[in-house]
């Protein structure tokens, strides 16, 4: 059972014995910025991290490899026939003929890092990125893979990527959570589990703020500012009588602490979604104002997340928006859903890259591109793809990581990583990693076990670090 | 073989009499449970343990011989009585990185503090014993009480204290302990009746007669019943990605509160719910429902996702779960570590994991029909007896009937049994119908079948039941079925799996719903993809309607007997004639049919074909290695025939339990079992008292924490053992002394000395459970409406909580006023309130909750639109008060904190309300009230 933050109890128990009161309760205050400050030292972190905050850019129901990141000329010479290899079963098992991407790729920056068109923007930031091609998963399945990838097992209840992170910084303090989940929209298969705090402690779970309205759950006062003071006022004098009566008790102190902190957060959540505050060139670049609504969602969620880098939020997650198509998730109609989903998503994420470059954000920042899953060479019926977890890409940028880079490789069909192959896994290991933690030591002893985001698996992938 | 600590132990027993543990000696012993073994357990045993696939080194720790062996002239791992030449102390020693055990490389070095207990075990000689959970659980005498005890339990606490130099912290006042006792029995405030009592005339007496009247209350059963179902992680949906609905969980829920409130005998709420629908029916006097049959509801409450790609394999991830809730919840044992591989810290082998394995494979899950009292089956007896008399009357039919199959047919009906089906839920009678025999009843004309089939009409229409096939193992992917019927399907189950009835993608033609009442047709599934997989086959009754089946095919099927209706198979009508009366008989199975009882649906378990299972290599089912006969952990049954001197009752059995469901209920109840009289007692101190002796209820094992009161603790499963109660074992502990114990330690001593109050010296502030905050509110403000079970509430939604499967409507905000036990629990949509304080996902068991204090939980407080309305009821209650303003807000404050408000408190309110607030004032000063910490802590 785990209390949260605790007091020195033995300098409290010593004030006890010459009388309670007043004197408990700064002293309770004292003891808690020295903690503060001795932690501000060590902040749970195994070692100095690259990157303080992380932003996971989320890319729901598996986006094609060969359609992005990972071009494949000889799928254009096998088109409309018979696909030339051996197919594994898929979900659906409606497999149609070998699919060759719908877009044309080019190179792009120095480093001449090959994007498909359905990113034109990203394509300038070229240089940035590290592309992971040769990444696999067990699960082809979206709700098993989902979990998978946000909690390295195909399973609900255990804690996400975000959940760990917070979980490793320990008892911090501020008007902000430390896991944000940005919700576009589209909350996954397998729901709000994919972001839960499993068996360790519950303020570590993800707090789910949307890009409009009031952000989070239960922030928004239901009464005016003075009246609430008032009444938190009086509750707080009825919590130092009980804190005397029960002998400074750790859980009650820990509980009037809190009370502070969501007030504070009523003032400082309202204050983080008011993008108002951005200069117009700003909210232009991210897409805030563009004429596709998708896109206007994910400038919200891009802009969002960096101002809570801005702002010490460790971990940033963010949900695909609807485009009306299902998320990434083609299996018919390839060429308008994907597209759509690019389009949603490209400028947003093109400006969230410059603009945390022109701040000096982005050195200390890891941001990462992904699904759960990719997708089949060949169709699913006509013009669909099937899932497709033997290889796919993902990209890595920010902090740490090593850009215009490419890793690893999937055979000539971008059906299965041949070279380099990776798991999620090492993903998780890595991002650890770079945060400033060894994934083997990152643990929680729960159901007789040391449990962690890497179960007994995953390691640091040295070629994607800069 | 399973020697493990057992024979090596008992060699290492009595070697060396070990100090007593009162402290003090400069030189004492360890503890091997308390000291030595967790220290092995956490940092060596993960390659030097049980586990033989990740054993590193040859070497072992867990066993004392194989720890005191020496190889090629090497020091052994341990020697005894002689630390420095023990390998084990030198190499955790060394100074050498690549010497020092455990490695360098991901590990940290032992603490001094941990070298030093090896050392000093090595020194005493190095005694292995078996792990303390494993022990035989013998009945200990109380020691004596020098007065501090009230109860017998306390004087265990009472001993540990004079041992342990502690001064206990004093007795708490009577309204506080009356508040700790309500909220600890029933999960609300007391009554106001009682606390006047209290306040009024408190002694032993009294605390013994309320404590009677809170074991009595229906609000008592439904939150002991909360906290089991935590354990048994209940839910009424699957999660994953469409959360899809779980029909009928709450019939399980309802029992776990029946069964809780009866006070159901241990023994038996732990049988019933292992195999209950293998027992004799135990028949609920109001519902005249078999009890024991709905118990076994939550075998079948997992997490679930639709178009597995590896049926197998989702089917060992069900089963893992199922495992993982049995072992920890009767046992206190993660059993499902051995999934993979033997067990890296506990006595589980991967072959005692198979083979509970086995029994849940041979285990399936049915949708069962009740019969309430009996009265639907009164009903089909004399349906049958007037079938009986009708052919009497008849005689055979004119025509000549020959019921006919393919070749390669696998069953064939009309005979004198289903040939291995089991007939349940009453519609098919006990067996198939003959050639000739009467079908239906249709105004005065009567319908007698052609073919001989297995029917659900042969009886009553109304009747609902299923018709069940062993299990087969697919050779064909092409099986035909040569059915008619309505309002009614043909399923089959591949590697049982079930979740095709919510979405049929990759088992399409798996479920087909007859539509054909008039019309022979042979039905085809197709089996292709999973061939080589096991199978079992249904067909339901679900309606007014019926089901045939006149035979079962496999393979290539001759055109012939595809068609919609073969040659002699015309239904003929019988029409009254005086030479052949028959409209008595129609008469009355007209009325027997209009007056046939509606079914009962529950969720349950039901014997299928006994099939043991194979070892899959590192838990994969593409690895199947050698069978495991299925049945109770062979290491568990070792320890129970050892340790056995009462004999196991028997117990009347329905069926013969070809899943050995059965045997290793009776099993786990054993009087001689270590375990679960130990973890059910456990269980019940954790609940009363915040904290259980064993602080991880849900492990015993070594990687667990061990108890820090062993006797204590034994006594009481002793106790639980002899009187099977659980409401005796609450008593005896709400009544206790350690109970009743103030918050904060007597002295700066007792400070230290036990500053968790794990010590049982003090007992510190809990906070109450998600549920029971939401439920003190309700009846705080008078809000709370009480039900006796039934349909969940539905969930309510907020803007945030979005997502697939999302209900169209939410549920309303206050949940319909009733306790929280009665909310719907959708995984994918958990209540937002609850949530915030430490809900638990239901996925796995949660013996005890975790209580995290985040902001989240203010906000919720603050600023949900629920506990505002809620303020504003109990203001409107507090304005129904007599009195002026001060006796209002007194009387408040006595309602929302159990106690008498203090003079300070009522200035504070004075201050706040002024001479005649007005409503919305009064809301926010209850308001107020419901936010200060007290309101969810209790001192």
């Amino acid at each position: 059972m785990s209390h949260g933050p605790c007091t020195d109890r033995r300098q409290l128990l010593q004030l006890a014995a010459c009388g309670f009161g007043a004197a408990a309760f700064s002293a309770l205050a004292h003891a808690r910025s020295a903690r503060e400050e001795s932690e501000g030292r060590r902040d749970g972190r195994h070692h100095a991290p690259k990157a303080r905050s992380c932003i996971f850019l989320y890319m729901d129901g598996g986006p094609g490899q060969m359609d992005t990141f990972d071009p494949k000329p000889e799928l254009r010479r096998w088109n409309g026939q018979p696909f030339p290899a051996r197919m594994e079963a898929t979900q659906f098992n409606n497999n149609g003929t070998t699919l060759a991407s719908p877009w044309e790729f080019a190179r792009h920056g120095e480093s001449g890092l090959e994007v498909s068109a359905l990113f034109p923007n990203l394509a300038k930031q070229a240089d940035r990125l590290c592309v992971v091609r040769s990444m696999t998963s067990p699960f082809n399945e979206h709700t098993n893979a989902n979990y998978f990838l946000h909690t390295g097992v195909g399973l609900a209840g255990r804690p996400s990527m975000g959940a760990w992170v917070r979980h490793g910084l320990g008892d911090v303090s501020s008007n902000l959570p430390g896991f944000v989940v940005i919700d576009g929209g589209l909350i996954p298969p397998g729901g709000l589990e994919c972001f839960g705090a499993g068996f360790l402690p519950a303020r570590n779970q993800a707090t789910i703020l949307k890009p409009r309205g009031s952000g989070v759950s239960f922030v928004e006062p239901l009464v005016s500012p003075e009246r609430q003071r008032r009444m938190l006022d009086l509750a707080r004098v009825h919590d130092r009588a009980l804190l005397e009566r029960s002998a400074s008790d750790a859980a009650v102190a820990a509980a009037i602490d809190n009370a502070e902190q969501a007030f504070r957060m009523q003032a400082a959540v309202p204050e983080l979604v008011r993008l108002d505050d951005e200069p117009e060139s700003v909210r232009r670049a991210y897409g805030c104002e563009d004429e596709y609504e998708p896109t206007r969602t994910y400038a919200r969620q891009c802009l969002l997340a960096r101002r809570m880098v801005e702002r010490g939020v460790p971990f940033i997650e963010l949900s695909m928006v609807p485009v009306g198509q299902d998320r990434w998730d083609q299996h018919s109609d390839l060429e308008v859903g994907h597209r759509d989903n690019a389009r949603a998503v490209d400028k947003p994420i093109a400006a969230l890259l410059q603009d945390l470059e022109q701040r000096g954000l982005l050195d200390s920042t890891l941001i990462v591109w992904g699904g759960e899953f990719g997708r089949t060479p060949f169709a699913q019926g006509s013009n669909g793809r099937d899932h497709n977890p033997h290889g796919f890409s993902v990209w890595l940028a920010g902090g740490g990581v090593k850009g215009g880079h490419v890793h690893g490789a999937t055979d000539e069909f971008g059906y299965k990583a041949v070279e380099g192959k990776c798991e999620l896994h090492d993903l998780h290991a890595t991002m650890l990693h770079l945060m400033g933690w060894d994934h083997r030591r990152l643990t929680l002893r729960f159901g007789g076990r040391d449990m962690r985001l890497t179960d007994v698996h995953g390691r640091v992938v040295r070629d994607w670090l800069a | 073989m399973r020697g493990r600590w057992l024979g090596a132990l008992v060699a290492g027993l009595g070697l060396v009499v070990r100090a007593s543990g009162a402290g003090g000696e400069e030189r004492a012993a360890p503890s091997w449970s308390r000291e030595v073994a967790p220290i092995l357990a956490a940092r060596c045993f993960a390659c030097h343990g049980p586990d033989a696939e990740s054993r590193k080194a040859g070497l072992r720790l867990d066993r004392r011989e194989d720890a005191l062996r020496a190889e090629d002239g090497l020091d052994p791992a341990v020697m005894p009585g002689d630390p420095e030449r023990s390998a084990l102390l030198q190499r955790v020693q060394s100074q050498d990185p690549d010497e020092r055990m455990p490695p360098a490389k991901g590990h940290q070095p032992l603490s001094a503090g941990e070298i030093d207990v090896l050392r000093r075990w090595i020194e005493a000689g190095a005694v292995y014993e078996r792990h303390w959970s494993w022990t035989k659980l013998e009945d200990v005498a109380p020691p004596p009480s020098q007065g501090w005890a009230w109860r017998t339990s306390d004087r265990f606490v009472e001993e540990s204290h004079a041992r342990e130099g502690l001064v206990p912290a004093g007795d708490c006042d009577g309204a506080t302990w009356l508040r700790r006792a309500s909220f600890a029995l029933r999960g609300l405030p007391p009554r106001e009746e009682w606390l006047a009592q209290v306040l009024e005339r408190d002694d032993a007496a009294l605390r013994e007669a309320l404590v009677d009247e809170m074991l009595a209350d229906r609000a008592c059963a439904e939150h002991w019943a909360r906290q089991w179902l935590d354990v048994m992680r209940y839910a009424e949906t699957r999660g994953h990605e469409f959360d899809y609905a779980i029909r009928e969980a709450w019939r399980w829920r309802d029992w776990v509160v029946r069964a809780l409130h009866g006070d159901l005998p241990y023994d038996r709420f732990v049988m019933e719910q292992v195999a209950g629908d293998l027992l004799e029916p135990r028949i609920d006097p109001e519902t005249g429902c078999d009890e024991a049959q709905v118990a076994t509801g939550w075998w079948w409450l997992m997490q679930a996702s639709h178009a597995p790609v590896d049926a197998r394999l989702d089917e060992a991830e069900r089963i893992d779960n199922q495992i993982d809730v049995l072992g920890k919840a009767f046992l206190g044992t993660t059993v499902s570590c051995a999934r993979c591989h033997d067990h890296k810290f506990d006595d589980v082998s991967q072959r005692d994991y198979t083979a509970l394995f086995g029994v849940a494979r041979s285990t399936r899950r049915v949708y069962a029909w009740q019969d309430a009292h009996g009265r639907g089956a009164a009903a089909l007896a004399e349906a049958e007896s007037l079938r009986a008399r009708f052919r009497e009357r008849l005689g055979a039919s004119a025509s000549d009937l020959t019921s006919r199959a393919p070749d390669n047919a696998l069953w064939q009906f009309g005979g004198e049994h289903f040939d291995g089906w089991r007939a349940s839920g009453g519609a098919f009678g006990a067996r198939p119908i003959a050639a000739g025999e009467l079908l239906g009843v249709d105004g005065k004309s009567v319908t007698r079948v052609e073919v001989g089939a297995a029917s659900s009409r042969g009886l009553l229409m109304r009747a609902r039941g299923a018709l069940r096939s062993p299990s087969f193992t697919i050779e064909s992917g092409d099986l035909w079925l040569r059915m008619r019927g309505a309002k009614a399907y043909i399923r089959a189950h591949v590697d049982g799996y079930f979740m095709g009835e919510e979405s049929n993608l990759l088992f399409e033609s798996h479920k087909q719903e007859l539509d054909h009442p008039d019309e022979w047709r042979t039905r085809h599934i197709d089996l292709s993809r999973y061939v080589g997989e096991e199978c079992w086959l249904e067909v339901v009754d679900y309606g007014d309607g019926f089901a045939e089946l006149a035979w079962v095919a496999s393979g290539p099927l001759d055109e012939s007997w595809k068609s919609a209706r073969a040659a002699g198979e015309a239904t003929v009508k019988h029409e009254d004639s005086a030479a052949q009366p028959v409209s008595d008989i129609l008469v009355r199975l007209a009325q027997l049919a209009s007056e046939f009882p509606a079914q009962v649906v529950v969720l349950a378990c039901e014997d299928g074909s006994g099939r043991d299972a194979p070892l899959y290599a590192r838990g994969r089912p593409s690895a199947a290695g050698e069978l495991v006969p299925r049945g109770e952990p062979e290491a568990l049954g070792a320890l129970r025939r050892e340790y056995s001197s009462l004999a196991v009752e028997p117990v009347e059995a329905k069926f013969p339990s070809a899943s050995r469901r059965l045997e290793l209920a009776r099993e786990l109840v054993d009087p001689a079992h270590p375990l679960t009289w130990r973890v059910a007692a456990n269980r019940v101190w954790h609940h009363v008292m915040g904290a259980g002796l064993v602080a991880t209820p849900d492990d015993f094992g070594v990687l667990g924490s061990p108890p820090t009161h062993p006797q204590l603790l034994d006594w009481l499963a002793c106790r639980l053992r002899e009187q099977r109660s659980l409401k005796a074992l609450a008593k005896e502990l709400v009544l206790s002394r350690t109970f009743a114990q103030r918050n904060g330690p007597a002295s700066a001593k007792a400070a230290e000395l036990d500053p968790q109050g794990a010590r049982l010296s003090r007992r510190p502030v809990r906070r109450l459970s998600a549920e029971s905050i939401r439920d003190a509110l309700l009846a705080t403000s008078g809000r709370l409406v009480e039900r006796e079970g039934g349909p969940p509430v539905a969930a309510r939604l907020t803007d945030f909580m979005q997502g697939r499967g999302r209900p169209e409507a939410s549920g309303p905000q206050d949940g319909a006023g009733v306790r929280s036990l009665y909310l719907e629990v959708r995984r994918n949509f958990l209540d937002p309130f609850l949530g915030a304080f430490d809900l638990p996902i239901p996925n796995s068991p949660r013996g005890g909750r975790s209580v995290s204090n985040v902001p989240a939980q203010r906000l919720a407080l603050m600023n949900d639109p629920f506990v505002r309305e809620l303020a504003g009821s109990f203001a409107e209650w507090i304005s129904r008060q007599d009195g002026d303003v001060q006796a209002r807000a007194a009387a408040a404050i006595r309602r929302v904190w159990s106690r008498p408000a203090r003079p300070e408190e009522l200035a504070l309110a004075a201050e706040f309300l002024g001479e005649s607030p007005d409503a919305e004032t009064w809301q926010d000063w209850a308001h107020a009230l419901f936010l200060a910490q007290e309101t969810i802590y209790l001192p």
